[in-house]
């Protein structure tokens, strides 16, 4: 009976708590979170980042934007969870490696991964305070796949493009950024376009 | 044998990652050696390696040092008692030094920021 109250006891701890253990990806965000003491001594740029999507999910879904440093060769993660981010990045180009949009809720993970269709880059200066754009991922209704009486399934498609809503960032915010970088953030679009393996799959306008 | 699988264990769950350089690991060490006089960019780079980044400010060459570190608390792993002590830390050193046009040390600065993962958000 104590036996199996220890293990009920391990399994649960382990189910809550399972320690992480450390990876590169949490390197990156602890080294990526503004600091404005470190970007006040310079050598740093700031990148304010915009997501949106409305594909159809029972629970919120955000994007993951995967950038690799074209000269370190270092990758790191932009996890849009509340509809913009903002990151503190070295100088240099910035290339797009991974795209997905992801949700959780009560142990339930979704995942779209876009992989490679979309090629972005962006660059960044020593002392930059720039708006990248706004992320925004469209749900696209394909063909009707398959039927079975009156329910049927429908193809569904998205994309994604880069817009420029600078112009509508909440005022909070961006006096917040005013404030702790002394700048105001400069609108500095990523060029974003499908990469030439999808190209002909995107869906029409 | 007991002993040796424990150390093991022990040495596999306290795990630690960290990028940069390691010579600023010890903030201490780090703000105590650099208050010697008459440093020069060739002493600096001695001490320190070559710097993570370099860059001109207000005219003037500037190293960057850094040492970034995750670690987890092996107390994480006790049952129920790793409910309490759980978080992951992190641990963000920087160096940065500012050479006069001679390439001697006009000014430093280390700085240290440390504290649970992840790091708070300014905005």
């Amino acid at each position: 009976m104590r036996l199996l109250l220890l293990f009920g006891a391990l399994l649960w701890t382990a189910g809550c708590t399972f320690p992480s253990v450390p990876s590169d990806a949490m390197l990156a965000r602890a080294e990526n979170t503004f600091n404005a003491e470190v970007f006040s001594k310079g050598g740093k740029a700031v990148a304010v980042i915009e997501a949106e999507n409305d594909i159809p999910s029972r629970y919120d879904l955000h994007a993951v934007l995967t950038f690799r440093n074209e000269r370190t060769g270092e990758t790191f993660d932009i996890s849009v969870r509340n509809g913009r981010e903002t990151v503190m990045l070295s100088p240099g180009d910035y290339t797009l490696e991974g795209f997905r949009i992801v949700g959780r809720e009560r142990g339930a993970y979704t995942s779209i991964d876009f992989g490679k269709r979309y090629d972005a880059s962006f660059s960044l200066e020593a002392g930059e305070v720039v708006y990248l754009g706004k992320v925004k991922t469209h749900a696209v209704l394909g063909e009707i796949v398959s039927r079975f009486f009156d329910d049927y399934t429908r193809e569904l498609r998205s994309a994604s493009a880069v817009t420029d809503e600078l112009k509508n960032m909440s005022p909070n915010y961006a006096r917040l950024i005013e404030f702790h970088t002394g700048k105001k953030p400069s609108a500095k679009l990523m060029k974003w376009k499908p990469s030439p393996i999808f190209k002909n799959k995107e869906p029409s306008e | 044998m007991k002993k040796t699988a424990l150390l093991l264990t022990a040495f596999l769950l306290s795990s630690c990652m960290s990028t940069g350089s390691e010579r600023v690991k010890d903030i201490d060490f780090v703000r105590e050696t650099m208050g010697y006089y008459g440093l020069n960019k060739q002493s600096v780079e001695g001490l320190f390696g070559m710097p993570s980044s370099a860059f001109v400010k207000d005219g003037k060459e500037v190293y960057e040092y850094k040492y970034i570190s995750v670690y987890n608390n092996p107390a994480s792993y006790i049952p129920f008692v790793g409910l309490f002590f759980a978080p992951d830390k992190y641990l963000a050193n920087y160096l940065y030094v500012t050479f006069d046009r001679f390439g001697n040390v006009e000014t430093y600065e280390a700085l240290s920021d440390t504290g649970d993962y992840p790091p708070e958000k300014a905005f």
